[in-house]
């Protein structure tokens, strides 16, 4: 190849590899609704305290690629586990809730054989949470740096943390240098449709983190790298 | 008297964790985009006008025959005129606060469009934003409104209020107001006892660059619930037959 194409061709790589969209996009992976309930819950009357576990459950209306789903045959549900609360900062209205460990999971199963979801009262039961982990395991991944803030004058919050896709049957269709990202949700305790037994109704998203393959170099650089 | 009314209650009680077996949101959306001219994810200048528009990805009780994802339609919706009463901020350590913005009105509208147009242009309000999402049949319109009822007290629960903060690292934060729906070619729909039900704007927002679009303030990941008012509370039976005593 000649040394002025190949310049060309380099320069031309390089500004795609710098260009904004490249850096700053993210994926929307997951659209989820649903409800929430402590497990363990050793103050009944309290929410977020020490040694209390938050469990969530729901479904899971939006899935986006790289997921393959099929949302006339199957219903897909989540499961939010093993989250213990380790540390609770009043402050005013508000409480700062964080958790160690997590894990969200999400479940296929069949709409014509499985067991439909059911938010059955007074959780954790006989339907709570094990009609939302019935069928395929879709997708696995951890949760970390999981914290609530809540007002509990008004009654809403949000919560975010960290999310690693580890397993289920759609880890192979999200690329290695993808499989990290981060989850968010409002809570309401404001909403008359949540069942007895539950907090909050929850409404959330998680978004994976896109690689990040642009790195500045001036012309020169890339000229001498090639001499 | 006394068991006749213990009985109502036990059969309101029963309808209504039949009622939950199923709690899908009435209005979901995916995403949503906020702006307000002059206002700061943490700060929001007195008498700001905070806008939203947004499309709808899907519909709950009682608007399950509405398909948000047929092609030849677009659901869409579009907030505006609620007026910054300012951001209230409250520390939680040295270098970590909460900041809490109160919205006084608000009006929100739900469009039903056979020629989907619907895009989050950059830096609204501009040629697209809000002409494309407010074109259409309006289905619902609503103001958002103060009330006390759902707190059973006097909790100072204001129209709309945005909370935010300076130390999550995603930036996330949340957004609510309660509606009445006032109008709207669906608005019988929402009819409970002749009454429309108030409606419940609810869910998470974020300022995170990598998921913004320019000139925005806020993506939102919300819905709005159907918030008649039910026995969800959690109660005994002793309790029951005690209100009803």
């Amino acid at each position: 190849m000649r040394p002025l194409a190949t310049l060309v061709f380099l320069g031309v790589v390089a500004l795609a590899a710098a260009s904004p969209s490249a850096v700053s996009a993210q994926t929307l992976l997951l659209d989820y609704v649903g409800f929430d309930y402590e497990d363990p819950d050793p103050i009944p009357a309290q929410f977020g305290e020490l040694g209390s576990g938050y469990v969530g459950v729901g479904e899971v209306p939006g899935l986006f690629a790289p997921l393959v789903s099929d949302t006339i045959t199957f219903e897909y549900t989540y499961h939010i586990s093993g989250l213990t609360s380790v540390s609770v900062t009043p402050a005013g209205q508000f409480i700062i809730i964080d958790y160690s460990g997590g894990l969200l999971s999400v479940y296929e199963d069949s709409r014509a054989s499985g067991t439909p979801f059911q938010y059955a009262p007074n959780p954790p039961n006989g339907a709570v949470p094990g009609t939302f982990t019935d069928g395929t395991p879709f997708l696995i991944g951890t949760l970390s740096g999981f914290q609530i803030i809540f007002n509990t004058v008004n009654g809403t919050g949000s919560y975010e943390g960290v999310y690693s896709v580890t397993g289920g049957s759609q880890l192979g269709n999200i690329p290695v240098d993808r499989r990290t990202g981060w989850t968010f949700a409002g809570i309401t305790s404001n909403s008359t449709q949540i069942p007895e037994g539950y907090h909050h109704q929850v409404d959330g998203q998680i978004f994976l983190n896109q690689p990040t393959p642009a790195r500045t170099s001036s012309w020169g650089r890339i000229k001498a790298t090639y001499r | 008297m006394r068991i006749r009314n213990i009985a109502i209650g036990a059969a309101l009680l029963g309808a209504t964790l039949i009622g939950s077996a199923h709690a899908a949101p009435m209005i979901d959306w995916d995403p949503a985009f906020m702006w307000e001219i002059g206002a700061h994810p943490t700060n929001s200048p007195t008498n700001g006008e905070f806008k939203s528009v947004g499309v709808i990805s899907r519909f709950g009780p009682p608007f399950e025959d509405l398909n948000a994802n047929l092609p030849a339609f677009e659901y869409t919706f579009y907030m505006r005129e609620a007026f910054s009463l300012g951001t209230q901020a409250q520390a939680i350590s040295p270098t970590d606060t909460i900041f809490t913005t109160t919205y006084d009105g608000g009006i929100i509208e739900i469009f039903e469009d056979s020629t989907p147009d619907a895009s989050f242009d950059p830096n609204p309000p501009n040629a697209g934003v809000p002409t494309n999402f407010i074109d259409g049949t309006p289905i619902l319109v609503g103001f958002f409104f103060q009330t006390d009822e759902l707190h059973g007290g006097p909790a100072p629960n204001t129209p709309f209020i945005v909370q935010t903060n300076n130390f999550t690292a995603f930036d996330t934060g949340n957004a609510e107001g309660p509606i009445e729906w006032t109008g709207g070619t669906l608005l019988e729909r929402l009819n409970q006892n002749g009454t429309p039900c108030p409606g419940l704007f609810t869910g998470a927002l974020t300022w995170y660059p990598p998921v913004m679009i320019p000139g925005y303030l806020f993506r939102h990941d919300g819905k709005i619930d159907h918030n008649c008012p039910t026995m969800t509370n959690s109660a005994t039976w002793g309790r029951i037959k005690q209100i009803y005593r």
